[in-house]
């Protein structure tokens, strides 16, 4: 055996394991998700072809559209504030804790305690934090008195996203946290030191020579966190239920996929497994090219 | 001697109880139901049903139908329970997996709870098992302390919510955040209790319609209660659970809900031990408490298992059953002839739905639930848009029309 066929099935067999996974977990399912789409099908029983008979309800039927884009921009809005905050947060944090301030290391695992947790246990715990019993009610109604009612904080149509919005950029934060800490990191100290020398104050010198590096890295939290906000639901799915209340005011597109699929209450009809598929491919279809984008960017620059 | 004796017997009664699982059926059932794990268990182990053991399975109740669905497309539990109404079953009936059920005499069950296991075409598919009650349901220690005897009209429900108000107690828990529970409890109760039976029937046959004036007043009072200060400060903030909190805590003295919270295992109890529950009516001019079958017991049409199944459901429609359930489980089941009940709260709440409980259900009528937007759909985001101030009661009855008229719904002639 030469060197060169040695190296190929080294190769190949360093490949394999990875392709092998990704293939029957990610990629079987995908294809399969396409074929579903195709069918009109309530989970039991003969599924019936249909074409593309979903995709034109879906976009075309005033009922099923609506939803759909409720649900879209809620998504998009959603997304916008969990960024938004970890991006913002979490560079002001990175950077605090990178300083070698009093106390460091403390604060860094309060902040990364949060993130091992179940999300489930997060999304009950912080509904417990804003239930109209709970303390930060108490304490704005008798504790500083500064409001009359408690507030509904996911009872109120224009208030609840948000704050399930809050709740993942809590649980999440840490995540943000460590990639930027871990690329500000790398700044080499010699390009730091370089600019003090010139005199550089201390923001100049995170502006110049800090900031730049820190691009791959929210690039990076950018394109996980779209990923994870537009396929899954479950802050809103255990805390709001598969109807997404207030008046559907929490509706983003897992919620949505999970209704159709699974029907929302006990009086839904029109359960769809195909449907549901529609969706997830057309919410698929939405954010490929972002992250492609994002991520072919992030590769270039390396 | 006698030692040996009481041993000799321990050990043939355990051979025999050996030999009789040994040729004993295994039937599965699916619930989602908790408190009927030792009912089961009671059956099973004293062998109730002849050559027939029970494997109960209690699925966690939110992704019951998620589970239940998987595992019919590998066989699947031999018996399963099916939430009640028309809509839950249709996609199982036109799957095959049930059939319209044979052999199981029906005659002594509750009319009231058979619309649970009817399906679209008017048959009978399971038999129904539990039958509740829901009204106002009151803290009895808070009416006494303010001096208030049950209202037996709207008026005297306005006047105790002001004494009550006065108190510094609120009148009227709501728990508005739960979508589920404005359309299946306060939409139905309210029904019950402001809309004469007949109107009622009218809504489901599309004979009257939701804009008619019978139907906006059950919208009207609920607003008015809210603008009257008679409700929680913001009910839309609260939940389910908030609302029964407030009730067990005695800060409110009325909810609309369901006999369940007053049963055995209800978490308000742990709340207040102590605490003592009243039922009525929402006092308007049909003045009735709301009951409904809560679900039934399906047999898989695919199980191999087809005698000992259906000794399974012939035994849940029988008086012994009923008598089990009550004692097992502390609800009432669905059985309509004469039982023992001696549980003092079961047996009034079985009078009220024995003679004061109003006949139509709109919340499980296929008529107004077989298209979406659906009635429970429509109605639990007219209240919430009502008690968020989005939307007048009259606004909230022309949107409820307009939904079922989109999908052509039995009165949708009638009601343009």
């Amino acid at each position: 055996m030469t060197y060169k066929q040695k190296a190929r099935i080294q190769r190949l067999a360093l490949l394999l394991p990875g392709v092998a996974l990704y293939g029957i977990f990610n990629f079987m399912p995908l294809l399969g998700l396409l074929g579903l789409s195709l069918v009109r099908w309530p989970g039991i029983g003969p599924s019936e072809y249909v074409g593309l008979g979903n995709f034109m309800q879906l976009l075309g039927e005033p009922y099923y559209r609506d939803q759909f884009f409720n649900a879209l921009f809620q998504n998009v809005y959603f997304f916008v504030i969990i960024i938004g905050a970890m991006l913002i947060l979490g560079t002001g944090l990175a950077l605090l804790l990178s300083f070698r301030t009093w106390g460091r290391n403390t604060y860094r695992a309060i902040f990364f305690i949060p993130y091992p947790l179940a999300g489930a246990a997060v999304a009950f715990l912080l509904n417990m934090m804003v239930e109209t019993r709970g303390p930060i009610n108490t304490l704005l109604v008798k504790g500083l008195g500064v409001m009359d009612a408690p507030i509904g904080f996911l009872g109120e149509p224009d208030l609840a996203l948000s704050t399930l919005a809050v709740f993942y950029s809590w649980h999440r934060l840490s995540f943000a946290i460590i990639l930027i800490m871990s690329a500000i990191i790398a700044v080499r100290v010699h390009l730091l030191e370089a600019a003090m020398l010139d005199g550089a104050n201390r923001w100049q010198t995170l502006r110049a020579v800090v900031f730049p590096v820190l691009g791959p890295a929210f690039i990076l939290i950018t394109v996980i966190v779209m990923v994870d906000v537009f396929n899954n639901a479950d802050y809103t799915l255990l805390l709001m239920g598969p109807e997404a209340g207030p008046l559907r005011n929490t509706d983003i597109m897992g919620t949505f996929l999970f209704r159709t699929s699974f029907g929302g209450s006990a009086t839904s009809v029109n359960i769809n497994f195909g449907m549901a598929a529609a969706i997830g491919l057309i919410t698929a279809l939405l954010i490929l090219p972002a992250a492609l984008y994002l991520s072919l960017k992030n590769l270039r620059k390396d | 001697m006698k030692n040996f004796k009481l041993t000799g017997l321990l050990l043939a009664s355990t051979f025999l109880a050996v030999a009789q699982t040994a040729t004993a059926e295994e039937v599965t059932i699916y619930s989602w139901r908790e408190q009927e794990i030792p009912l089961w268990q009671h059956i099973s182990d004293n062998n109730l049903i002849d050559g027939v053991t029970i494997n109960f399975v209690r699925l966690n109740s939110d992704d019951y139908d998620t589970k239940l669905r998987i595992d019919l497309q590998s066989g699947g539990p031999d018996i399963f329970q099916g939430r009640a109404g028309a809509a839950w079953l249709a996609s199982f009936i036109d799957a095959g997996v049930i059939v319209p059920l044979e052999g199981v005499d029906l005659s002594n069950m509750a009319p009231a709870a058979m619309t649970a296991a009817m399906g679209a075409d008017g048959q009978i598919y399971g038999v129904p098992f539990a039958i509740q009650m829901e009204s106002i349901i009151y803290n009895k220690g808070v009416f006494e302390a303010s001096g208030i005897a049950v209202p037996t009209n709207m008026a005297e429900l306005t006047a105790a919510a002001d004494a009550l108000a006065a108190a510094g107690v609120t009148p009227m828990s709501f728990g508005a955040r739960s979508g589920w529970w404005l359309n299946q409890v306060v939409g139905e109760v309210m029904t019950a209790g402001m809309i004469d039976d007949a109107t009622s029937q009218g809504l489901i046959d599309g004979t009257v319609c939701f804009t008619d004036p019978a139907f906006v007043a059950t919208l009207e009072a609920v607003a008015g209660w809210q603008a009257a200060g008679y409700m929680n400060a913001s009910p839309m903030a609260d939940d389910y659970g908030a609302m029964r909190t407030a009730v067990a805590l005695g800060e409110a003295a009325m909810m609309i809900d369901g006999v369940w919270s007053s049963g055995p295992a209800s978490p308000m109890y742990e709340i207040d031990p102590d605490l003592v529950m009243g039922f009525m009516p929402v006092p308007g001019d049909n003045g009735k408490v709301y009951a409904f079958g809560d679900g039934t017991y399906l047999a898989n049409a695919a199980s191999e298992k087809a005698d000992a199944v259906a000794a399974v459901m012939a035994f849940t429609a029988t008086r012994d059953f009923a008598e089990l359930f009550v004692a097992q489980v502390g609800e009432l089941p669905a059985y309509g002839a004469e039982y023992t009940v001696e549980d003092a709260r079961l047996s009034m709440v079985a009078e009220m739905i024995a003679t004061n409980s109003a006949a139509p259900t709109p919340f499980f009528a296929y008529a107004l639930n077989a298209g979406e937007p659906s009635y429970g759909q429509l109605v639990a985001d007219g209240y919430q848009a009502l008690l968020s101030g989005g939307s007048t009661a009259a606004e909230v009855a022309a949107t409820i029309q307009a939904g079922l008229n989109s999908w052509n719904y039995v009165g949708a002639a009638n009601c343009q």
